[in-house]
């Protein structure tokens, strides 16, 4: 027996948070998945159960607290550990919750999964102690804890800055911050022109002086050692176009190895939809195409919002999630004056933030491939325990595709189906072929979309429409 | 504009200000709860994240992987890369990143590959 709604959103983050608000408030029927323990996805992440609450909050963490209660207010309904698994013909979604999976029928779908952090191999990278920044953000602020003594933090772009702040105000030391893009580079960033992130800048900027952190442009981590853990990181140079090693290579002792290159969009849900997409290395590799004026993608009835798009930061997603909501909510019959005036501003906002977030991406745009860093030996395939020779010699056996190698190898077969070791896939297998990493492309996405249990799809849902399953402590 | 511009200040004071005292386990709040993890007695406040705790305590090896048998932890720690699992209450090939402690659990670590 599925449940039906009008308007079903998957990603309770900036951009789905959006979405619910703008289609609930014109009376659109709305119901919000979410996989996590609350919404608020990764921007607005809101304090775990554990987390102390008495402290003083962040304005970031009560923006998103009073946006879930706007969006509750407004009578759509959220569902958190809500893990959406599948998607079928006729916006049929299946999700897993509470040790159950339910069908849900949906007359519009907003899909707002957002993305999760990239990495690109190295030796040493699997040795416990390397977290992703959106790992070390979810530890400290989620969760309350300290993920180490002493952090490297390494690889590209301006999360790193942001991850860097949260660390050091957590106690953490910071050995070495290091940063693939040249510094020349970034002086170029033209703040003035965007006021908004000056400020936010600046503060960043002097959280590493004040604690005298150093830092390392045109480097990289080409390697992190010790025995059952982190203990020590090789830090070098690197020519900015061919991407070796030049000059000096140092080694920092550290206990906690912060890695990350952008960010992975979230696009199986919309690669299940059949959506046309486009790749954009900067924006997320695979990203969702969609109408910027209304957000409906390439199939219709389906909409894409928030980094899924492209990724572009919290501000145009939450303009996009809103301009998604608004349009699907119309199409259904709900409008209003003032709901045009709305999407326009929304319209208007979003273009705004978009030129900043392009900006700031290819301002930070890392040059030359690091490739070359990745030993025979280095593993691609966490999961599976494949190394870049394994790759490479599929390669030379004849396997041109993702899904070739995937079957030869079994890199991408794992739990994570791919979604961590993907990029370094794209970038050692472009390199042997000599083709570029659009045209590699990625490994299609099959159901389910993240691994459940058989049990939960055998036999019948005993919940009724409306009911709320006991949601399992653990998953 | 002016609006985006104080809103951008407000978040940016929070930064200045003084930081008060970070949560470590000892002043964490809620109620602590008592686990075991491969029979060894840890506490930890209720509903962290069971990924958490074990970081919290130093216990950063969390499996071997399944063909070198090197060790694993936690990675992305928000459910994506499957490397945290850990036996659970009996229950194997748990992300421990998305377990949330509670009392009596049982952990084992290593006790399956992968």
């Amino acid at each position: 027996m599925a449940v039906k709604a009008e308007v079903v959103i998957v990603g309770a983050g900036p951009a789905g948070l959006a979405a619910a608000l703008e289609a609930s408030s014109l009376g659109a029927e709305v119901l919000l998945l979410d996989e996590s323990i609350s919404p608020g996805g990764q921007y607005f992440m809101q304090p775990g159960p554990a987390r102390r609450t008495d402290d003083a909050l962040s304005a970031q963490i009560r923006s998103g607290r009073k946006l879930v209660r706007q969006v509750r207010d407004s009578g759509a309904e959220i569902w958190t550990n809500a893990q959406v698994w599948g998607l079928f013909p006729g916006r049929r979604i299946t999700v897993y919750r509470g040790g159950i999976s339910q069908e849900i029928l949906a007359e519009r779908l907003i899909i707002a999964t957002g993305a999760h952090d990239r990495n690109l191999a190295f030796p040493g990278w699997t040795l416990p102690g390397v977290l992703t920044p959106g790992g070390v953000q979810r530890l400290i602020k989620a969760e309350g804890i300290k993920p180490g003594q002493r952090a490297v933090l390494a690889g590209n772009g301006p999360f790193l800055l942001v991850v860097a702040r949260q660390l050091l105000k957590a106690g953490v030391e910071i050995a070495a911050y290091v940063e693939s893009a040249r510094f020349s580079r970034l002086a170029t960033l033209r703040v003035l022109r965007f006021p908004e992130i000056w400020l936010e800048l600046a503060t960043y900027l002097w959280s590493l002086r004040r604690h005298h952190v150093p830092v390392h442009f045109s480097s990289a981590v080409t390697a992190a050692h010790g025995q059952g853990a982190v203990e020590r990181v090789s830090i070098s140079p690197l020519d900015h176009r061919s991407g070796q090693v030049v000059g000096q290579t140092r080694d920092v002792q550290a206990d906690v190895l912060v890695i990350g290159q952008g960010f992975r969009a979230s696009t199986e849900l919309t690669a299940l939809a059949g959506c046309e997409h486009r790749y954009s290395d900067l924006e997320g590799g695979r990203i969702c195409a969609v109408n910027r004026n209304t957000g409906e993608t390439s199939v219709e009835t389906i909409y894409a919002a928030g980094e899924v798009t492209g990724v572009a930061g919290w501000r145009p997603a939450l303009e996009e999630g809103g301009i998604a909501g608004l349009c699907a909510a119309r199409t259904l019959g709900h409008w209003s004056v003032e709901a045009e005036r709305r999407l326009a501003r929304a319209r208007r906002r979003r273009r705004r933030f978009q030129a900043l977030a392009d900006h700031v991406n290819r301002t930070f745009a890392a040059t030359g491939s690091i490739v070359g860093l990745i030993t025979d030996d280095t593993i691609v395939c966490r999961c599976e325990d494949v190394c870049a020779r394994d790759i490479r010699e599929a390669i030379d056996s004849g396997a041109q595709t993702a899904a070739a190698i995937k079957m030869w190898t079994r890199c991408g077969m794992g739990p994570c189906q791919g979604r961590v070791c993907g990029w370094t896939l794209a970038h050692v297998a472009a390199q042997v072929l000599g083709v570029s990493l659009e045209s590699f492309g990625v490994n299609e996405p099959r159901v389910p979309i993240k691994p459940i249990p058989v049990g939960s799809l055998l036999g019948r849902t005993a919940v009724k429409p409306g009911q709320v399953p006991q949601a399992a402590a653990d998953l | 504009m002016i609006l985006l511009a104080l809103t951008s200040v407000q978040v940016q004071w929070d930064t200045f200000r003084a930081v008060p005292n970070f949560p470590s386990q000892a002043n964490a709040g809620g109620q602590l709860v008592t686990l075991w993890v491969n029979g060894r007695e840890i506490h930890a406040p209720q509903g962290q994240t069971l990924g958490a705790t074990l970081l919290a305590h130093e216990t950063r090896v969390l499996r071997h992987s399944p063909l070198r048998q090197e060790p694993r932890g936690l990675f992305c720690a928000m459910g994506v890369c499957f490397e945290c699992l850990v036996t659970v209450d009996g229950k194997p090939s748990q992300r421990a990143c998305q377990v949330r402690v509670r009392e009596g659990m049982v952990v084992e670590l290593g006790r399956l590959p992968g």
